[in-house]
């Protein structure tokens, strides 16, 4: 866990926001936080509700968390976490059924599991419950943007290949024949390794070029 | 009939739709438990066991909420009681088999928030499972959780033998091969179809 | 946990159960408001879904009922066509066009979810749509929206047997005669499965429908 724990006390917010971006990026460094978001990230669609729906928690939840650390004991920190966590999740899915109830049917048993989802306990222990509220909403900000990218970039790709479109707009020729592997769970497994693999080349590029300089 | 039924039930629960191979459950201690063989055998011994309890617990609480007419505090209740429930467990096995508790023990904790075990109790309520279907779900869910993570963690002792590129190692090596064990347990889809 | 039983520690223990207690208390309230809140336009999103889909299943209707079965084998008219087993449709002079059935069974993958609707008295279908499926993708999750084979099932004419039972679906095997549908080249397991649910439903549903008193509950107020 040694990785979640947060940086120096003197980090500013805008360096926390650019840390859950890159540096820390949840799906592609942390490999945190998947379980429940990569079974929809099969369409670019999916993959960005869930997306924002986890983030949108991630964020409630620090603020609330953040704002209460003082009144919150140590011995019941965990409980009380995932109480709001949950509440948040209970709520964010109430509201997706009553405004689109076709994107509720698409995600199905997979919204409530986002209480679960060890990138948010994970933030709120590491971050939330030990900073102010502004430097933890910045935290769950960049945690919350590099989460919905990493996921965005999953789901168009899987959509891409595997029906030819992203978004609905088909955007390969007419002769593409779909790889229909992208869309089974294994298809899932690949994208993302192939997400990670290119993530650690462009990062090792530049850690080479900033050695070189 | 009733028989062939659990058993399909029980099939499909552990190798058609496999909670981690073809629902993504149960990913983050799949990616970080699953380096050696007997941690890994001992990690899914102790979901299978949690697994069963969430689902009793799970059962109990669908009912007393539908009775009470207040359903949509479920997922709250769920973990919550959950994770109590997981937590006084622990607490017994601890005093009456510490042999256990030191095999079990370190990964309790950690398993209360694992998404597998939470998607058996939601999965099983969303489908009206009854009490038998509950259990037999929860084991299969459970069986299917320790065959993949068990499967993983051989082939990565294994791997350790051979060149794998900087690059790879870690999490993306263990995602392809994921991959390919996913492809691998497609092949069982079809046998929970009664013919 | 292994707090000493003195009275400050019991105070600070109860103190700390407290802060957990109000949280909870507070989360409950929150969930029910948003709850209450949202109830109606949630309600009214999942009714449009069920007519779009009842509708669809029987081509002619305009309104329709739920039923549900009640423990004595009858048919009860609900308040409320939400949690009905089955729908009956009527077009515009209030004429029953059929029964639309929701069934569900074993597929490739995991539980295929079904709508249909029915003629009773003329023994034949009206029409399909799946509802809910995760068959694999490409393949057999074409039973979702494979016009041709999903049209296979509009005015299907159901085969009885000597004593009026109805006789199971068959996939055809070259050109659908009487009681066959029309398979998906790919999804042979899918397109089997649903054959199979729409068999059982119909052994159980239909010998009640064809009972002249099944439906008495809605016939005075229909």
């Amino acid at each position: 866990m040694a990785e979640l724990l947060p940086g120096p006390l003197t980090e500013t917010a805008a360096e926390r926001f650019q840390a859950g971006l890159w540096r820390e990026n949840p799906i592609l460094v942390q490999a945190l936080g998947m379980c429940p978001t990569l079974a929809v990230s099969n369409t670019a669609v999916n993959a960005l509700t869930m997306g924002l729906a986890t983030a949108t928690v991630l964020l409630a939840s620090a603020l609330v968390v953040s704002a209460l650390r003082g009144l919150i004991p140590r011995q019941v920190r965990l409980a009380s976490f995932v109480l709001v966590i949950a509440s948040f999740v209970t709520v964010t899915d109430m509201v997706i059924e009553a405004v689109a109830i076709e994107v509720h049917g698409a995600l199905g048993a997979f919204l409530p599991l986002i209480v679960v989802n060890c990138l948010i306990l994970g933030r709120m222990e590491a971050l939330a419950s030990r900073r102010p509220p502004a430097l933890a909403a910045f935290d769950a900000l960049g945690m919350g943007a590099g989460f919905v990218l990493s996921l965005l970039a999953l789901g168009s790709v899987r959509e891409l290949l595997g029906y030819g479109s992203v978004f609905g707009l088909r955007l390969m020729p007419a002769a593409f024949e779909p790889w229909v592997v992208m869309l089974l769970p294994g298809g899932g497994f690949f994208a993302l390794a192939a997400l990670v693999l290119a993530f650690r080349w462009g990062d090792s590029r530049r850690a080479l070029r900033k050695g070189a300089r | 009939m009733i028989d062939t039924e659990l058993w399909s039930l029980f099939v499909n629960a552990a190798l058609v739709n496999n909670f981690v191979l073809a629902y993504f459950l149960g990913i983050c201690p799949f990616l970080g438990v699953s380096g050696r063989l007997d941690s890994a055998s001992r990690m899914g011994l102790a979901v299978s066991f949690v697994m069963l309890v969430a689902s009793l617990c799970a059962f109990v609480i669908h009912r007393l909420l539908v009775a009470l007419d207040a359903a949509y505090l479920e997922l709250i209740a769920f973990i919550v009681v959950i994770a109590s429930t997981v937590q006084l467990v622990e607490m017994f096995v601890r005093k009456l088999n510490p042999g256990l508790f030191q095999a079990l023990g370190i990964y309790l904790p950690l398993i209360t928030t694992n998404c597998a075990i939470l998607a058996v109790a939601l999965f099983q309520t969303q489908r009206g499972y009854g009490f038998l279907e509950c259990v037999v779900f929860a084991l299969g869910a459970g069986a299917g959780f320790t065959l993949a993570l068990v499967l993983m963690a051989g082939i990565r002792e294994k791997l350790r033998l051979g060149a794998v590129p900087d690059l790879a190692q870690g999490v993306a090596i263990t995602l392809m091969l994921a991959g390919i064990l996913s492809l691998a347990f497609m092949g069982f889809a079809g046998i929970g179809v009664a013919s | 946990m292994s707090a000493t039983p003195t009275p400050a520690g019991l105070r600070s223990a109860l103190a700390v159960q407290g802060v957990l207690v109000a949280i909870a208390l507070v989360a409950g309230l929150v969930i029910a408001s948003v709850h209450e809140l949202t109830r109606p336009r949630v309600a009214a999103q999942r009714a449009a879904l069920l007519a779009d889909a009842v509708l669809d299943v029987l081509p002619g209707a305009v309104a329709y009922d739920g039923y549900a079965l009640r423990a004595d084998g009858r048919l009860e008219r609900l308040p409320s066509p939400q949690d009905a087993a089955l729908f009956v449709g009527r077009d515009g002079t209030g004429q029953r066009v059929g029964v639309a059935i929701a069934a569900a069974g074993m597929g490739y993958q995991d539980r295929i979810q079904l709508l249909y609707g029915v003629d009773p008295d003329a023994g034949r279908l009206l029409g399909l749509r799946v509802l809910e499926s995760r068959e694999t993708p490409g393949l057999g999750a074409r039973i979702v929206d494979d016009a041709a084979f999903l049209q296979g099932f509009v005015m299907l004419q159901l085969q009885f047997d000597d004593s009026a039972r109805v006789r199971p679906l068959r996939l055809a095997r070259a050109g659908a005669e009487a009681g066959e549908y029309d398979g998906i080249t790919g999804a042979t397991v899918s397109a089997r499965a649903v054959g199979r649910i729409l068999s059982a439903s119909l052994a159980e549903w239909l010998p009640r429908l064809r009972d002249p008193a099944a439906l008495a509950g809605g016939h005075g107020d229909g």
